[in-house]
């Protein structure tokens, strides 16, 4: 084993990267240096179009160089550059679509700031002369208020050159470990820390490392479960994408702990560019003798691939991912076994979130105790949330556990805004509404769990006044029931029974009947049954939480329910098939006022005769109704 | 096609079975129910089981791609920023439904539960070519735009 005291750990591998290469903002720098954040959201945006401006003012110019560097977390601020020049500190620009990069160009290269809609702020440093009236990046609201520590160095570090990630002290832990620590000793500091997954089980993760390492059989796996196939979760995406070797790291040092000789990174095939980058990462960690055999003289051999999940929500279940790899349906079995006695192959396989294992380089290089300064009740350390609805700010934050939810509102909507926010959806498929009376409420997994709500992996979804709780919870149960692998029967029957109860209260009855308003009236009663029953009874986590939404819906916004069944009314005026406008021919003297106020042109007819409503075009909205002095239009 | 299916390993086992068929739809767009035929062969597994395997998983689909390709984002915060019924109006508009083509081959549809561009929403990409907060005119303009 090579002895690393008096050494850094960079000497390691000093022969097989060119460190000096790596590009430091911190440094003066001769040429321009011109940053470009290039990820998923962003190509979106329109960053290609951006790079390829910015080629084009330099033209055969080559006196400045482009560095390709990945997210800083929040895709509203895309496409995001950043320019160094000459003396001067990085600086950060927003929205930068490729119609404004010669402006800002000609500006900042003659040392003049341009348009301030643009800036977003600087990182000064030592040595070099800030720019005046610019705010400090990482003073910005959105950032301080954060707690970065996997997202640490995001959007400065380079998901394509290893030199980068190392020069931020990247592969010190995984180095430091595999030359000092026994794996039971990694085990242990993982479970003193107090990490839990970060999948959604918030199962102690040094607990499930101890359990496979002291099981018997030689051949061990380890499965980093990127699969994050809920709506509105986009955490993982950008840890793949944005710092592969971030994961890469991880899961290295989990694969030490457990023991195993193979790792795999199961990663939905949608996700094309985290794939592209973690292969890319992989090749590289490879040359450095980070994989494969003898690594670091220790006689140890790892071995990672990726696996591409060809999507199925329910494969990120644990038993239902591996049953995939495995070439079977991705359908759930019971447990126990539990995948760490008898996983991939009946092999003792460990299966972690990706964000489970992109807090283990942290915990080995800073220590549990430090860990444990974030986070509240039981749960320790910080977790990635993804923004995303009626906010100002769209994108991934980093806060302590144990954030209460009007904190996170603070973050990413402005105060003036945040009164016409109605509601809160966490935790996606698995998780429930939350309403702005209990916003003071904490999240950590315990209090969440106390409150209906599951933290799933970690989505934000803000609804304001335009949103209907009836529909958010449709779009939902729909898609468990899309997504329902089919094998147990209270998740498949009851996520289609749940759905058809929605259908029929938020669209006007198919009949005038009793029975069917009876049907009607009986639909809260049933959705609460059945929820409780597929809690009950449900194999997996699918079924066990799908019904939160329900219930949670119905504990905190009943009168929304109320209002659909008994009024027949959509407060947001979403639900617009729960009434039709009709015009009463005899009433109508055929004023043409109606017509005339529609906003969708709906309604015709000649002068002085009855009008007539085209059910087609209706948007339901009543200015009709609200403007007919002859009680002509009314609701069916 | 022929060429690529001829060049399969005699021997092939359940565990790869995915990685195979993922390989032939990178390369044709779609799984042909002849792959499936050649795969049971020479895996010895029914090929109704293959099938059934390929079929309950969101990424394989059994007709051609379109001319034009159609990817809809339907994550949750395109689902609360998009007008109501703008993906019925999509499917409407191009006579073909999920995972389909349009009988004139023109266009497929596939519906992505997450593009990763939340503050874009609704998102929708043609060929590749991505359309940001897209309203229900600007569907109709970008579809009449298209080069048929
Ligand atoms: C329906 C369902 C979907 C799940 N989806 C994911 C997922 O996308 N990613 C994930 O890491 N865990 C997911 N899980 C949790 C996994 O089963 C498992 O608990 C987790 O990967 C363990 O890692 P952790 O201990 O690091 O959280 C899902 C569970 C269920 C029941």
């Amino acid at each position: 084993m090579k002895n690393l005291k008096d050494k850094t750990y960079k000497t390691l591998f000093i022969d097989a990267v060119e460190l000096e290469k790596a590009p430091q903002y911190s440094k003066p720098v001769e040429m321009p240096h011109i940053y470009v954040e290039r990820n998923t959201g962003s190509i979106v945006s329109g960053i290609d179009a951006t790079i390829q401006y910015i080629k084009k003012y330099f033209d055969k110019d080559e006196n400045y160089k482009l560095i390709e560097t990945g997210s800083l977390g929040i895709s509203s601020f895309d496409p995001v550059i950043g320019i160094q020049i000459h003396g001067r500190p990085l600086i950060f620009f927003k929205n930068v679509t490729f119609s404004y990069v010669s402006t800002i160009l000609d500006s900042i290269l003659n040392h003049i700031l341009p348009e301030s809609d643009f800036i977003l702020g600087q990182i000064s440093h030592t040595g070099l002369s800030s720019w005046a009236d610019v705010p400090e990046l990482y003073q910005l609201d959105i950032f301080a208020k954060q707690n970065r520590r996997i997202l640490k160095n995001f959007g400065l570090i380079q998901p394509d050159f290893i030199e980068s990630y190392i020069d931020y002290d990247g592969y010190k832990a995984f180095a430091e470990t595999i030359t000092r620590k026994t794996a039971a000793e990694v085990c242990n500091i993982i479970e003193k820390s107090g990490l839990r997954g970060r999948g959604g089980g918030a199962f102690n993760t040094g607990k499930k490392w101890q359990k496979a390492l002291n099981t018997g059989k030689s051949q061990k796996y380890f499965i980093c479960n990127a699969d994050e196939s809920d709506p509105g979760s986009f955490s993982g995406r950008l840890l793949a994408e944005n710092n592969p070797h971030l994961v890469i790291e991880g899961i290295l040092i989990g694969a030490y702990a457990v023991n195993a000789r193979k790792a795999f990174i199961y990663i939905r095939n949608t996700y094309t560019l985290a794939i592209e980058r973690l292969e890319n990462a992989l090749f590289q960690a490879q040359k450095a003798g980070l994989t494969g055999e003898d690594i670091f003289g220790s006689g140890i051999n790892i071995e990672i691939e990726i696996f591409k999940g060809p999507g199925a929500y329910v494969c990120g279940e644990e038993t239902a991912l591996i049953a995939s790899m495995e070439g079977e349906r991705g359908t759930p079995k019971p447990k126990p076994p539990y995948p760490s006695e008898d996983g991939l192959f009946g092999q003792p396989t460990v299966v972690n979130n990706i964000e489970t294992v992109c807090n283990v380089p942290y915990i080995l290089n800073y220590g549990g105790d430090e860990f444990q300064k974030a986070g509240l009740n039981n749960s320790f350390g910080t977790k990635l949330f993804s923004i995303s609805g009626k906010t100002d700010i769209t994108g991934v934050i980093e806060i302590d556990l144990g954030t209460s939810v009007a904190e996170i509102m603070d973050i990413c909507i402005t105060k003036q805004r945040q009164p016409e926010i109605k509601a809160v959806h966490i935790g996606g498929p698995s998780g429930g509404f939350i309403d702005p009376d209990k916003f003071s409420i904490n999240l950590d997994y315990e209090t969440a769990i106390d409150n209906k709500l599951g933290l799933g992996s970690g989505s934000f979804l803000v609804l304001d006044k335009t949103n209907c709780i009836i529909d958010i919870t449709k779009y939902f149960i729909k898609f468990i029931n899309n997504e329902s692998c089919g094998k147990c029967i209270p998740c498949r029957e009851g996520s289609q029974r749940l759905l058809e109860i929605l259908n029929r209260i938020s669209e006007k009855p198919s009949e005038y009947n009793k029975h069917e308003s009876l049907l009607r009236f009986k639909g809260v009663t049933q959705l609460e049954q059945i929820s409780s029953l597929m809690q009950k009874t449900s194999l997996c986590g699918l079924g066990q939480n799908a019904p939160n939404t329900i219930l949670s819906g119905l504990l905190r916004f009943r009168q929304e329910y109320e209002e659909h069944i008994y009024e027949r009314q959509c407060e947001a005026n979403v639900c617009r098939n729960l009434k039709e406008y009709y015009v009463v021919v005899d009433n109508c003297v055929g004023c043409g006022i109606c017509a005339k106020k529609c906003p969708a042109d709906a309604i015709i007819g000649t002068e002085h005769q009855a009008h007539f409503i085209i059910q087609d075009r209706c948007i339901k909205c009543g200015v009709c109704e609200a403007s007919c002095k002859f009680n002509a239009i009314m609701i069916k | 096609m022929e060429k690529y299916i001829s060049k399969l390993p005699d021997k092939v086992y359940k565990h790869e079975l995915l990685s195979y068929l993922q390989e032939f739809q990178d390369m044709f767009g779609y799984i042909d129910l002849s792959f499936i035929e050649v795969l049971s062969k020479n895996s010895g597994i029914p090929s109704g089981k293959i099938f059934g395997i390929t079929s309950f998983y969101n990424q394989f689909r059994f007709k051609p791609k379109g001319k034009f390709h159609i990817q809809v984002c339907e994550g949750s915060s395109c689902h609360v920023n998009a007008e109501i019924g703008l993906i019925e109006d999509i499917k409407k508009l191009i006579k073909a439904d999920e995972k389909d083509t349009s009988n004139d081959g023109l266009y497929s549809l596939e519906i992505i539960p997450c593009m990763g561009a939340c503050s874009q929403g609704p998102v929708i990409s043609i060929n590749g070519k991505f359309h940001t907060k897209v309203s229900k005119e600007d569907i109709k303009k970008i579809f009449s735009d298209l080069n048929l």
